[in-house]
C-alpha cells in the first residue's frame, strides 16, 4: 500500500514541476531573447517483485519486475530562433541564427544572453538590462557619435569610422548553460565564435508558444489528477484492509 | 477454513500489487517512449479433493470431490510494446522512432542499453548523450558502430535517416528484438537484455517525442475494477472469519 502512495506522490510531484516550468514559460512570454524550458520525465528504478508474502507462480520469478514511478528534474531548454520584431532603436540588437551575445559584470565575470535591448551609457557603452556591460572587440567608445551603424557582422561604424565588433559567442552543448536570471546564462566551457547574423534594430522575442503551453498545461493537470486518484485510492484500499476486522 | 483465508488473502495481495504496477504507469503517464506493463495472474496448481467418508463394510474408501483452485498469484509481469503517439516539441534534439526497434545507448563501461525515450542532449565533449549522459550510439556508411559526435548544434536528420555530422554521415543505430519480452526494465527510460539485437531501419523523426503508451481512461477504469475486487476479497476474508467465529463459539456452545 506505501508503494502505491509513493508511487502516486511521485507523479504528483514530477508533474508539479512540469506546471512550474510552464507557468514560467508562459510569464516570460514578453521576455527578450527568452528561450522556453521543458522537463525530461524519467521512470526510476525497477524492483524484483519476489519479495516476501507476494503469492508468484511464475517459473521465472527474476523477471518479475515493478517500477517505483517517475522523476522530471531536468531541465531542457528549446534554443529555438525567436521572432524578430523591429524597434528601429539603433541600441537594440537581434541575432538572426546561432549565437549569444557576452556580456561582462563589474568583477569580469562573463555571462551570455540573446537580449538585445541594450542602452548606451554615458560612458558609451552598450549596457545591458541587467546593467553589465556588452563585451565589444577593440571598443574605442570616445569615437561614438549619434550615428551609429552595427552590420551584420557585428561591426560598429560611426562616422565610417570602425570603432569596435561585437562577437557573439556560441556553445556545442548548450544545455549545461545555466540560467541565472535577468535573460541571462553562465557557461561551464569556453565558447566558440558563432556565425549568426546580427541585425541593428531588431530584437527578438520570445519564443513561447502560448497555445502550446495552454494545452500542455491542461495536460498535466490531468496527470496531476489522475495520480491523485491513485493516491486516493491506495487510502481506500487501505481503510478496506483496515476494516479486515471490523466488529 | 483456515486455507480459505490464506486464499482470500492472497487475493487481496495480487490487487495491490496491480494497484502498484497502474500506480507506476500513471506516474509515468508523462515520461517518452514508456511503455505500460500488465500482470498475469494465474491460479496456483489446481489440487485434487478426496476424502474417505464413503464407507463400505467399515472401510473408507478414497471419494474424489474434484478439482480445487489453490489462490491466485503472479505470473507475469508483460509490457505493452504498442506505438506512443508522436507529439512534435520542435527541439531539434528530441528524436522519436516510428515502428518497431530502440535506441541503442552506451555508457561509461561499453554497457548496451535500449531506450525509446529520444530525448537527448550534447555533453561537453560534443557527444549526443540520454539525459543521464549515456552516449548515443550510431553506425557510418560502412556500417561500423560509432558513438555520435556533431559539430554544429543546428543538425539535421535528412529524409533518408542520416546525419551529417561534420566528420560521418551516420545513422541511428536501431536494435529491435525478436522477443520483446525478454527485454528487462531498468531506470531512467532505459531497457536492458542479454540477447544480441537485429540492427533494423526504421523511420526516425527529429522534432518529436514518442509519447508514453499509457490510457487515462484504462487506469481509471482498471483503478475502479482493482479496488472493487480488492473490496469483494475483504468481504470473503471477513465472512470466513465471521463463519470461523461461529464454528467456535456457536457450535460448541453448552447451555
Amino acid at each position: 500500500m506505501l508503494k502505491i502512495l509513493w508511487n502516486g506522490r511521485s507523479g504528483l510531484y514530477s508533474n508539479q514541476n512540469k506546471l512550474d516550468i510552464i507557468s514560467n514559460n508562459i510569464s516570460n512570454v514578453d521576455t527578450n531573447g527568452y528561450k522556453k524550458n521543458d522537463l525530461a520525465f524519467e521512470d526510476i528504478m525497477y524492483n524484483k517483485l519476489d519479495r516476501l508474502g507476494v503469492p508468484i507462480t511464475s517459473s521465472n520469478r527474476d523477471k518479475l519486475t515493478q517500477g517505483s514511478g517517475s522523476k522530471a528534474e531536468t531541465i531542457v531548454r528549446d534554443f529555438k530562433q525567436g521572432v524578430l520584431t523591429e524597434t528601429n532603436k539603433i541600441s537594440d540588437i537581434a541575432i538572426d541564427g546561432n549565437g549569444f551575445f557576452r556580456v561582462k559584470d563589474s568583477d569580469g565575470n562573463y555571462y551570455y544572453t540573446r537580449d538585445g535591448a541594450f542602452n548606451i551609457d554615458k560612458d558609451g557603452n552598450f549596457v545591458h538590462s541587467s546593467g553589465y556591460v556588452l563585451d565589444i572587440d577593440n571598443y574605442d567608445p570616445q569615437k561614438l557619435s549619434e550615428k551609429i551603424n552595427i552590420d551584420s557582422e557585428g561591426n560598429i561604424y560611426s562616422n565610417s569610422d570602425t570603432i569596435g565588433k561585437i562577437n557573439i559567442y556560441d556553445f556545442v552543448n548548450r544545455d549545461e548553460l545555466v540560467s541565472c536570471g535577468e535573460n541571462l546564462f553562465k557557461a561551464q566551457n569556453d565558447p566558440e565564435i558563432a556565425k549568426g547574423i546580427l541585425k541593428q534594430g531588431f530584437i527578438e522575442k520570445s519564443n513561447v508558444d502560448m497555445p502550446k503551453e495552454l494545452t500542455d498545461m491542461l495536460i498535466t493537470q490531468r496527470a496531476f489528477e489522475i495520480n491523485s486518484r491513485i493516491v486516493k485510492s491506495a487510502d481506500e484500499m487501505w481503510q478496506i484492509a483496515n476494516n479486515l476486522r471490523s466488529k | 477454513m483456515i486455507r480459505g483465508l490464506y486464499i482470500a488473502a492472497s487475493g487481496m495481495i495480487t490487487r495491490q500489487i496491480q494497484q502498484e504496477n497502474l500506480s507506476n504507469d500513471a506516474a509515468n503517464i508523462n515520461t517518452p517512449g514508456y511503455k505500460k506493463d500488465k500482470i498475469a495472474l494465474k491460479t496456483f496448481q489446481d489440487v485434487m479433493v478426496e476424502n474417505r467418508d464413503k464407507i463400505i463394510n467399515g472401510k473408507g474408501y478414497r471419494n474424489p470431490l474434484g478439482n480445487l483452485g489453490m489462490a491466485v498469484g503472479i505470473d507475469e509481469v508483460k509490457t505493452d510494446y504498442s506505438q506512443g503517439i508522436l507529439e512534435e516539441t520542435n527541439r531539434n534534439l528530441d528524436f522519436a522512432i516510428n515502428g518497431e526497434g530502440f535506441f541503442t545507448v552506451v555508457d561509461g563501461d561499453g554497457n548496451k542499453f535500449y531506450t525509446r525515450n529520444g530525448r537527448f542532449k550534447i555533453d561537453s565533449e560534443g557527444y549526443l548523450t540520454t539525459m543521464e549522459g549515456y552516449k548515443v550510439l550510431g553506425l557510418d556508411e560502412n556500417d561500423n558502430e560509432i558513438e555520435i559526435s556533431v559539430k554544429d548544434l543546428n543538425f539535421e536528420l535528412s529524409s533518408d535517416g542520416t546525419i551529417n555530422t561534420g566528420d560521418n554521415i551516420v545513422k541511428f543505430y536501431i536494435s529491435n528484438f525478436d522477443d520483446k519480452q525478454n527485454l528487462i526494465k531498468d531506470s531512467s527510460n532505459n531497457y536492458t537484455s542479454d540477447i544480441e539485437p537485429n540492427i533494423v531501419n526504421s523511420d526516425v523523426k527529429q522534432g518529436y517525442l514518442e509519447k508514453s503508451n499509457v490510457d487515462a481512461t484504462e487506469i481509471i477504469t482498471d483503478m475502479i475494477k482493482i479496488m472493487r475486487s480488492y473490496e469483494a476479497n475483504q468481504k470473503v476474508l471477513q465472512q470466513m472469519d465471521e463463519t470461523l467465529g461461529k464454528a467456535i463459539n456457536e457450535v460448541g456452545s453448552v447451555k
